[in-house]
């Protein structure tokens, strides 16, 4: 509502500003709005107050004809003050995109001066955003092979199971979630969708050949609901672990907490164990990931690096 | 009532409180505008949600006492020297620099593209590619940031008064740093872990905001403050492992990085955190030393090697 409501006021504050009024082709394109959205918004705007018998309680005045759209405006000539979160939001926004290549001179960072300026903030000192906002290189060189259609070569470590493979993917789209950057695709070996972290991408190649999958409209990859699962006790200090994974369910049994979890792969199970050292007892565990004794081998096999 | 509706319902309020010399009661703002219920109660109910609605979208409502009103009666009016921009002064290419910032880096809920519309902005010209995240207490944090106000939150258990100095975003969270009016001193905040919410507590521009920013936000695990003493301690990562080490390592120094491995230097401040750290990479990195972090290491996993003690 409250963003419809400034979208109008923008377009007819944008229509008034010609005099002789502008094409209704031209106000489509800037607000992203059809032919048929902008006239009813524009229709919406001439009833305003149009049940009063003063004229001059009509804040607008709106005239289209032909392909042609003037405005004059008795209220709300100027635009309403921004508001702290909205300020906030472009700031960040705006911030986020400047780092040390950014021009000092160049258009964003002089808009950033100014509207910290206006809204009386202190960039840098009272607040900054460090996100890193295309995923660098690696994320650069996909984001280009995802709009050319082209397949990509790399070496993979897949984490869960600790293992590094040669991946052969038609890359669909680059996500970032939590401040870590994810590639969506499909992985042509194994026939499905996959997702792949970034930083565990290494000897990137883009292919020659073309990538000739459709991209999903929904490719948001979840755990199957087959997934394996561990039941865990956790004692208080090891709780933090309810709010960092995807726990499927979770009940007090005495002082200590009873959690079941989904597990991605065996080596993601044996990090969190050895992690989380005596404060957790693996109480229930799925064979497909391991046995009972998964955290006392897993400690084995690192010891023996120690030996 | 449809939408249409109740947005002309909204531009007639907010038209017929920016015109107004003297603040009109709730009664006389009924009298005025068409789309409000004949039924008392819902129009009590809905004059209470336009004014929300009006608040969310920035308009500075001044609530006070009717003049000459007996007896004594609220009113509502919008002085227009509040209501209006103060102009930037962004110049076109500034303006489109900002429209594209603003399109790319989003937040949920639309208020960026909100305030480019305000801004003169036109609609979103490319597809968003990075989300910034929300948190339900990160505006009145940023409020009280601009305002120098301080607030009152709990935290880890504890009730706490602080003076907020600055707001950071990294590594996909929100952090506040401020000065601990209990403890006394300065400390970064979660914005996800605070309980509860935040309250501004205290007047506008009560302290000064300080000119340095204070300690850097450190969230390397192995880096993030403890009582005890710092210690430089030698990891060793294999080849696959390296490859997402190198990205994470800030100030660590690389010793050696070839196709044996790699080996880097870093200050240790909080041991659990650097064990769990390194046992993130099972056993592809090992810890060469100092000799006691490295024995300290060992008997970890030997106590979970022979059970735990269980």
């Amino acid at each position: 509502m409250a963003t419809r409501i400034q979208r109008l006021l923008a377009l007819l504050q944008w229509v008034a500003s010609h005099a002789d009024g502008v094409e209704v082709s031209e106000a489509c394109e800037r607000f992203a709005m059809t032919e048929t959205e902008l006239v009813r918004e524009l229709e919406m705007a001439t009833m305003i107050g149009d049940g009063s018998a003063e004229f001059d309680d009509m804040p607008f005045l709106v005239i289209i004809e032909g392909s042609r759209v003037e405005a004059s405006l008795l209220s709300f000539r100027r635009p309403l003050r921004i508001t702290e979160p909205e300020g906030l939001v472009l700031l960040a926004s705006a911030r986020a995109l400047i780092d040390d290549e950014t021009d000092p001179d160049g258009p964003l960072a002089r808009a950033l001066a100014k509207l910290a300026d206006h809204l009386g903030v202190a960039i840098g000192t009272s607040m900054d955003v460090d996100l890193d906002h295309d995923g660098g290189e690696t994320g650069r060189t996909l984001a280009a092979a995802v709009e050319a259609r082209r397949r990509v070569r790399f070496t993979y470590w897949s984490y869960g199971r600790d293992s590094v493979e040669q991946r052969l993917v038609e890359p669909w789209q680059l996500l970032n979630h939590d401040g870590e950057w994810y590639l969506s695709g499909l992985d042509v070996d194994k026939e499905g969708a996959r997702r792949f972290r970034l930083d565990r991408i290494d000897g990137l190649e883009v292919t020659d050949d073309p990538a000739t999958s459709p991209v999903p409209k929904d490719h948001s990859i979840a755990l199957g609901e087959d997934a394996p699962h561990v039941v865990l006790d956790l004692g208080p200090s090891a709780s933090w672990v309810v709010e960092a994974y995807p726990v499927q369910s979770f009940e007090p049994v005495g002082e200590r907490l009873r959690v079941k979890l989904a597990v991605t792969g065996a080596s993601w199970l044996e990090r969190i164990l050895l992690r989380l050292g005596s404060d957790a007892e693996v109480v229930e565990i799925d064979p497909r990931v391991g046995e009972l004794d998964i955290v006392a081998r897993a400690a084995e096999r690192v010891l023996a690096r120690y030996r | 009532m449809s939408t249409p509706q109740r947005i002309e319902r909204l531009v007639l309020l907010m038209d017929l409180l920016l015109d107004t010399r003297r603040s009109l009661s709730a009664q006389e703002i009924r009298a005025e505008i068409r789309g409000y219920p004949d039924n008392d109660a819902s129009f009590k109910r809905q004059f209470e949600r336009d004014k929300d609605e009006l608040r969310e979208m920035g308009v500075p409502l001044i609530v006070e006492e009717v003049p000459g009103a007996d007896p004594p009666v609220l009113g509502y009016r919008i002085r227009k020297d509040d209501y209006e921009l103060r102009d930037p002064g962004l110049e076109v290419d500034e303006l489109e620099a900002l429209n594209l910032a603003a399109a790319v880096v989003g937040f949920s809920g639309g208020l960026g593209r909100r305030a480019m519309f305000k801004l003169g902005g036109g609609a979103s010209p490319v597809a968003q590619r990075a989300e910034l995240a929300d948190d339900p207490n990160l505006f009145t944090a940023f409020a009280a940031v601009v305002a120098r106000q301080p607030v009152a939150f709990r935290y880890h258990e504890v009730d706490r008064v602080v003076d907020p100095h600055r707001l950071q975003f990294a590594r996909g969270r929100w952090y506040l740093h401020g000065l601990d009016h209990h403890r006394g001193d300065r400390r970064w905040y979660r914005m996800g872990r605070i309980q509860g919410t935040v309250q501004l507590s205290g007047e506008r521009g009560a302290f000064e905001a300080p000119q340095q920013g204070g300690s850097e936000l450190r969230l390397d695990p192995w880096a993030l403050s403890s009582d005890a003493q710092p210690v430089v301690a030698r990891v060793w990562f294999d080849p696959v492992a390296a490859v997402g080490v190198r990205d994470d390592l800030r100030d660590a120094v690389v010793v050696s990085d070839d196709d044996r491995g790699m080996v880097v230097e870093l200050v240790v401040h909080n041991r659990d955190g650097f064990r769990s750290w390194v046992l993130s990479y099972l056993d592809r990195a090992e810890v060469l030393g100092p000799a006691d972090l490295r024995a300290e290491m060992i008997s970890w996993l030997e106590g979970l090697a022979r059970g735990g003690g269980r």
